[in-house]
């Protein structure tokens, strides 16, 4: 990795900051942008012949969904006519920014031809941006619905593609739009930060692991991340799902629980091979982090849990 | 205890393991002596039916590692000690969060167990299945769990003020979880799958305690929601399934060929009678099925075991190459015709308690159900038979490998499973204190 890798890596780690931070949209959007423009280097560094064809790809249609979104963001924010169709625009695009049910079917493509740490990158850091945008869609009700709509959609859809993959990275692509859709359906109920950093903070591991090719912990993960009971994940989606049926949304429950079962088969599919592959003793942090990630939820549990109340917190 | 199992997880010696392993079976032993009573603490709670099974899950465990003497790798011993602390947990806990959690968290090490040390690649679809099963069945209790405990506002079970029939419409679902753990017919297709392919302490654990879980499940679904004891429509649906299922495994037994899928659908049929016991809800109904639930757990594991010491000598586990053992191997077809008629219930035994004492219980129900439990029982003794004379008698077959007479370490590990068989000399353990529901309180308010 060179210097001006790094310093890349800087702006794509300080681009959400700047998104979040501002109180003016259109220095979010620049925020967002930066943090597009500076991936592009860092999606060419491992000179994959196919990560030219997927950066393109990935300029294309992300620079659509800027534009889009400049477009739609100027009458929006602005108030000059509350139109409904501008309000679907805005969703549209932020849409294809995340990778959620619309716009989902760039990311498993994209995601297989490209390296570990330029999948990290786009994966993680850039989708916080484009969800604090969408956070302020909830707030019209109207909207709320549409995000909801298209949060389980997206759970579900993003789980029977995941079904439909044989390599690891697309897979991984699939199970983020499911993840991306769980996001959404908590940004309406929810505690979607917490769920977003502890996800973000899972696949960043996960990454690192099959960088450092530890098999064992990356099954650890993979187990974690299709959201079964003793790993942090489960209580991260048992959140979200206790506050959609706090707000008595049964069906939106039913659906959730449905794509998690779904995802659940690929999950183990891959789950085997990497388990069964796996010859080298873990590194000791990782071993670590897979013992937190066991003990996390029991911790959690033990302290906070016994009045129901906590858990609303 | 659970403090004693998480010192083993830093030594990774097996002698060491073992050895606490035994002490911790006696401390078990130690705490039997509950009746009538509960400890309830913040988040543990014990009575005598969670003392029972954590007693014989520390057991099943130690005989594992009796039973397997030649596996010594420490990713083994984790797995099977990292099962038993989840096990000790679930039956102890208090919070229905925590039971949940853990009651989901025991898959884990069992699948583990069955894709690691398994024999034949289709070891992950069975694993699969097993996974796909328990967690489609039990998401939806997850739901019901939340939603009581956030009307409740505490996820103390034993706190419940839940009122009679408030959960009656989801009394299926309720128990859906459980009963696809037990399992019961019609849930049951993971269960055979998952005996086949696992290795000997993936079969003993799985059909000593994890079937086990599912009837203790049952009866702490009873005390949260007080749903057992109206005749609901799904209630009395489910308890004529679960009776005519374990009729239809017991028939199920007798075509089968391989000798694990043999056990694997009797111990189904015996499943039948856990699950009809506790929905009922009578007093007769819980100590029949809690004495079942520990004979069973025991009688299988060594049926388990023993199958597998037959296999090392035949290298077949088909009934057909598996012949004649009384003229070649004595021993191990005396250890077959005493776990056989342990496991039909033959008079000294526990299960034999446990078959008697649900008659009263069914009685009560309808004179049908005793019909069928009397087939159910004729044909117990029926497959157990068939099952000692097809393996020991006839002429020894040519696939017969010449071998060593068994080992020190399988006669103690098949002793010492019916070893505690003796309990059934001190019956007050298994008396089961039912909380008095709700609406009795009520009544006697309004009387």
């Amino acid at each position: 990795m060179n210097s001006s890798n790094l310093l890349f890596f800087f702006v794509c780690f300080i681009s959400p900051i700047i998104s979040l931070s501002s109180s003016d949209w259109i220095i979010s959007w620049i925020g967002m942008e930066v943090g597009m423009i500076a991936l592009f280097p860092l999606l060419l560094m491992n000179y994959f012949s196919s990560s030219k064809e997927s950066m393109m790809k990935y300029f294309l249609i992300q620079s659509l969904a800027s534009v889009m979104m400049f477009i739609s963001g100027i009458i929006f924010f602005n108030n000059i006519e509350q139109l409904n169709m501008v309000n679907y625009l805005f969703l549209m695009s932020l849409s294809l920014k995340l990778g959620i049910f619309p716009g989902h079917f760039w990311v498993p493509s994209l995601v297989n031809s490209l390296s570990w740490i330029s999948n990290m990158m786009l994966l993680g850091p850039l989708k916080i941006a484009p969800m604090g945008f969408l956070s302020m869609l909830v707030f019209s009700n109207n909207m709320m619905h549409m995000i909801i709509i298209l949060g389980v959609f997206s759970a579900i859809i993003g789980s029977i593609l995941g079904n439909n993959q044989t390599s690891v990275r697309s897979m991984i692509g699939s199970s983020s739009i499911s993840h991306s859709g769980w996001m959404c359906v908590g940004m309406c109920f929810g505690y979607i930060w917490g769920y977003m950093l502890m996800y973000l903070i899972i696949l960043m591991f996960m990454f690192y692991s099959l960088f450092m090719l530890d098999y064992l912990s990356f099954s650890v993960m993979l187990l974690s991340l299709s959201g079964l009971p003793p790993f942090i994940m489960f209580l991260m989606k048992m959140k979200i799902l206790f506050y959609s049926l706090f707000s008595l949304e049964y069906f939106i429950f039913i659906m959730l629980i449905l794509s998690s079962i779904i995802s659940l088969n690929f999950y183990l599919k891959f789950f085997y091979s990497y388990f069964l592959m796996n010859k080298r003793d873990s590194k000791f942090l990782l071993s670590f982090f897979c013992l937190l990630n066991l003990l996390g939820i029991t911790f959690v549990c033990f302290f906070e849990c016994n009045f129901c109340n906590k858990l609303l917190i | 205890m659970l403090f004693g199992i998480l010192a083993i997880f830093l030594i990774n010696s097996w002698m060491v393991t073992f050895c606490s392993i035994m002490v911790l079976v006696f401390i078990s032993m130690l705490s039997f002596n509950q009746y009538f009573s509960n400890i309830m603490n913040y988040i543990f709670l014990y009575n005598n039916v969670s003392l029972l099974l954590i007693f014989l899950s520390i057991m099943l465990v130690g005989l594992c590692f009796i039973s397997t003497p030649e596996n010594k790798k420490s990713s083994y011993m984790m797995c099977l000690l990292s099962l038993l602390f989840i096990l000790i947990i679930v039956f102890s806990v208090n919070n229905v969060l925590l039971f949940y959690i853990f009651f989901e968290a025991s898959l884990i090490p069992t699948l583990l167990l069955i894709i690691s040390w398994g024999y034949q690649p289709e070891r992950l679809q069975a694993g699969s299945y097993m996974m796909l099963y328990t967690v489609c069945a039990s998401l939806p209790l997850l739901m019901i769990l939340l939603y009581w405990s956030y009307n409740e506002g505490s996820f103390m079970m034993y706190l419940s003020t839940t009122m009679y029939c408030y959960y009656k419409s989801m009394s299926f679902f309720v128990y859906l979880a459980f009963l696809v753990k037990l399992p019961m017919y019609s849930c049951h297709l993971w269960l055979p799958k998952a005996h086949v392919e696992a290795s000997l302490a993936g079969s003993m654990i799985l059909a000593g305690i994890l079937l086990k879980l599912g009837g203790y499940g049952l009866i702490q679904m009873n005390y949260i929601f007080n749903i057992s004891g109206d005749k609901s429509f799904f209630l009395i649906f489910i308890m004529s399934l679960s009776i005519w299922g374990g009729l239809l495994a017991s028939l199920m037994c007798l075509r089968q060929v391989d000798m694990k899928a043999f056990i694997a659908y009797s111990s189904i049929g015996h499943m039948a009678l856990v699950i009809i016991g506790i929905l009922n809800d009578q007093v007769w109904g819980f100590l029949s099925s809690i004495i079942t639930m520990y004979a069973h757990g025991l009688c299988s594991s060594a049926m388990f075991c023993i199958a597998y010491f037959s296999y090392l000598k035949v290298r077949s586990r088909s009934l057909m190459h598996m012949k004649g053992l009384l003229q070649i191997y004595p021993m191990l077809s005396f250890f077959w015709f005493v776990l056989c008629s342990i496991n039909m219930a033959v008079p000294p035994t526990l299960n034999l308690l446990g078959e008697m004492f649900i008659i009263p219980s069914l009685w009560s129900l309808s004179i049908v159900f005793i019909f069928v439990m009397g087939l159910m029982i004729f044909f117990s003794g029926v497959y157990n038979m068939y099952l000692y004379t097809s393996i020991n008698h006839g002429i020894y077959s040519k696939y017969v490998l010449f071998s060593f007479p068994m080992n020190k370490f399988q006669y103690v590990s098949l002793m010492m499973h019916m070893f505690p068989m003796i309990l059934f000399l001190k019956l007050e353990l298994f008396f089961f204190q039912k909380k008095m529901s709700l609406n009795y309180k009520i009544n006697a308010l309004v009387v």
